[in-house]
């Protein structure tokens, strides 16, 4: 790089460094330092008081022996793979769909969107309701004819996690679904045309050409999937209280009952870093594969 | 030259947020004065659930004001799980309020991190019933006050009794299962255990070995803890777990179908709108419970768990009221414990509550419906719940967990005892 250029480089970083300082320091603030504020109480026997004694890795060798961590990270797991391709499947469908509907599809995926807009809390109330024996599912089972299927959801350890996963779905499969749609219409016309042309039937044009080019959409809307199943507290919390026999039991709700009712901050917090270790693991994983993915299809 | 203004914009930015980040906020104020009156800041999670609640906390609060013209009440109302996320946010900033609804519970741990004064040379203190004050009691001192002797026992629906030709609630096991079988030969909705909390049906299971284990050793609890006596080797707690199980096995309640019902909310509408004949909940709920449908056709009993005789009470040390060891307002926070230690307070408290009194010299009000039980705690055949030890919230939560597995068929009743003693110690 010549001379002058490398000079009027420096000068260029000098000059934006003091711009990026305040954008550092809120950084700082509100990500690095509650980080490892987290991670050192994690290593107390904190109990939120202004006293606590350093115990080491005590509260981590406790997580490996607690009967009711290793339900709450599977059944985390179990509840995240559920929701994540359901989501994704339904609402890349939606997307298909609605894109061959013209303006009545723009509308409908306004509606899909609305149980986003609830809060988890409102949701969870009323699902809680429409689930009871006397419930809205059951009377409409019973309604068409299919009264044999009728159930207690939610006090079955067997469908507890399935009834919950179903709601998260309602209210995120219309998100998923915006985020294919935007990605059908980065897709070229002419790209289409050129592959119906060749012959190719619905299925085939999906196969070949819009699903392979709708790879960065995937990447987006899985990655938010993830983030968003991983920490579930709200759901299981309002709906089953990590109930029946710890059936729905997740780490997020663990991690709140440890450390909001027991009061047990050093304990919770090593549960949170748990947490935080499996999200991170599990999003940069399926990141870099499905960047991957992006970069062998383009 | 030109380079300065970036560098001098910057700095201004930065320094205006490191201000803003320092500022200090909240903190009691002192709103005293030279002479002015004093604003009591007291936060709670009861006078706001019920409209029986609410008036009777702003009645109380009303009288404590016009008996203290220099005292004004600020009650801030927070419930269930929200009013432990704001109360342990506010104690860790320092400006939690002046006095602070607790639970046995918490006591310790609270005291332990100096959130609590100490209330060991109060005037009440002297007064408290002997069972009562280990409770209230952290580390030889006494940090919070009792408000109330809550009892959890049987609720009872006389209309569909008396439908099924049972003329009084059960007074022994017995005589429960015979009510069961009654009620429901003639069709009549029988007994609800909802447990989406993991609290009921432990809760049942208590009540029933408050007779089977309780009544004839009263200090089983300190033995436990003292290591010489565990759940798995005790035949009265094993006693009490199979009669729950055999309530299922004999076809007198579907345990499934209460797992996915929450006791504290659609338990009781249930109960309120007669869709049960008999369910379990603590005696706060009487005011409400007995204003639904069939009005005046509630009775609160001791749990029936004896064999024969007069089944033992089970109760449990409520709400209670605590002091912020940070106060400002020290003096008036004494004052208000006081009243709420005097029969102003307590009767209405005790009479809306449905409770005995934690003190001696509070006679405990005569509640239509709960003679039965006040009979009982009056004549000393009552069990307290420990508020730490094997009752404290982990192990609740727990063993609450392992009663769910055992109803489900997942687990044994020797295995469910062994449960409760590994979450003992834990």
């Amino acid at each position: 790089m010549p001379m002058r250029t490398r000079i009027r480089t420096r000068t260029r970083s000098r000059t934006l460094l003091p711009f990026l300082l305040p954008a550092i320091g809120l950084y700082g603030l509100l990500m690095v330092y509650p980080l490892v504020r987290s991670i050192s109480l994690s290593l107390t026997d904190s109990e939120g008081g202004p006293d606590s004694d350093f115990i080491g890795l005590a509260n981590y060798r406790e997580m490996l022996h607690d009967p009711a961590v290793r339900p709450a990270l599977v059944n985390t797991l179990v509840f995240t793979v559920i929701v994540v391709l359901a989501q994704n499947a339904i609402g890349l469908a939606l997307a298909a769909l609605l894109r061959r509907w013209g303006a009545y599809g723009k509308a409908l995926s306004v509606v899909l969107l609305l149980p986003a807009l609830l809060s988890s809390l409102m949701a969870s109330y009323i699902w809680s309701s429409l689930y009871q024996q006397d419930g809205a599912v059951n009377s409409l089972l019973n309604a068409t004819g299919l009264g044999s299927l009728r159930h207690v959801w939610l006090g079955d350890p067997s469908t507890a996690l399935y009834a919950i996963a179903v709601v998260h779905i309602w209210m995120s499969v219309g998100f998923a679904a915006a985020i294919y749609a935007a990605g059908f219409r980065t897709i070229p016309e002419d790209v289409l045309e050129a592959a119906r042309l060749d012959g190719a039937n619905r299925w085939q044009v999906f196969r070949k050409v819009e699903w392979p080019m709708l790879a960065p959409s995937v990447t987006v809307a899985v990655t938010l999937a993830l983030f968003g199943c991983l920490r579930v507290l709200e759901l299981p919390l309002v709906m089953t209280q990590g109930g029946p026999a710890n059936a729905t039991d997740t780490l997020g709700l663990s991690i709140y009952r440890t450390v909001f009712d027991s009061g047990n901050i050093g304990y919770g917090t090593a549960q949170s870093v748990l947490l935080l270790v499996v999200v991170t693991v599990l999003v940069t994983a399926s990141n870099a594969l499905l960047r991957r993915r992006e970069g062998r299809v383009q | 030259m030109r380079h300065n203004k970036p560098v001098m914009l910057a700095c201004a930015v930065m320094a205006s947020l490191t201000l803003a980040a320092c500022s200090s906020s909240g903190g009691s104020k002192d709103d005293s004065g030279k002479g002015g009156p004093v604003t009591l800041k007291v936060i709670g999670w009861k006078g706001g659930a019920t409209a029986t609640e609410a008036d009777t906390l702003k009645s109380i609060n009303a009288a404590f004001e016009a008996a203290h013209p220099n005292i004004k009440i600020d009650y801030v109302y927070a419930q269930g799980d929200t009013y432990y996320q704001k109360l342990n946010a506010e104690l860790l900033a320092g400006h939690a309020e002046d006095v602070i609804m607790t639970q046995p519970s918490d006591a310790p741990r609270w005291a332990k991190n100096g959130y609590l004064a100490d209330l060991s040379d109060q005037p009440w203190v002297a007064d408290l019933a002997a069972p009562v004050k280990p409770l209230v009691t952290a580390n030889g001192k006494v940090v919070v006050e009792p408000n109330e002797l809550a009892g959890i026992g049987l609720y009872s629906n006389m209309k569909l009794l008396k439908a099924a030709g049972i003329s009084a609630p059960p007074a022994t096991w017995p005589e429960f299962v015979a009510d069961l079988k009654a009620l429901k030969q003639a069709g009549q909705p029988g007994l609800a255990l909802p447990d989406k909390s993991a609290w009921e049906i432990y809760q049942a299971i208590n009540a029933t070995a408050a007779s089977t284990v309780f009544a004839g050793n009263p200090n089983w609890s300190d033995t436990q803890a003292a290591g010489k006596a565990t759940f798995a080797g005790d035949a009265g707690w094993k006693s009490a777990m199979q009669r729950i199980v055999d309530l299922g096995t004999q076809g007198l309640i579907d345990y499934k179908a209460q797992l996915g019902v929450d006791e504290w909310s659609q338990g009781s509408q249930d109960f309120e709108a007669g869709k049960s004949a008999f369910f379990l909940q603590g005696s706060w709920a009487m005011s409400d419970l007995s204003k639904g449908a069939d009005q005046g056709q509630v009775r609160f009993t001791p749990w029936p768990g004896a064999d024969d005789g007069q089944s033992t009470a089970s109760t449990a040390v409520g709400t209670t009221w605590g002091i912020n060891a940070r106060t400002r307002h020290k003096a008036e926070a004494q004052e208000y414990l006081t009243f709420w230690s005097q029969s102003a307070a307590m009767t209405p408290y005790l009479t809306a509550e449905s409770s005995a009194s934690p003190f001696r010299s509070i006679p405990t009000p005569n509640v239509p419906g709960a003679e039965t039980f006040v009979s009982t705690v009056a004549a000393g055949r009552f069990w307290v719940l420990p508020a730490g030890g094997w009752a404290g919230s982990k192990g609740q939560k727990a063993m609450g967990s392992a009663v769910q597995s055992l109803l489900l068929g997942q687990s044994s009743v020797d295995q469910t005892l062994q449960a409760y003693d590994d979450a003992a110690r834990n």
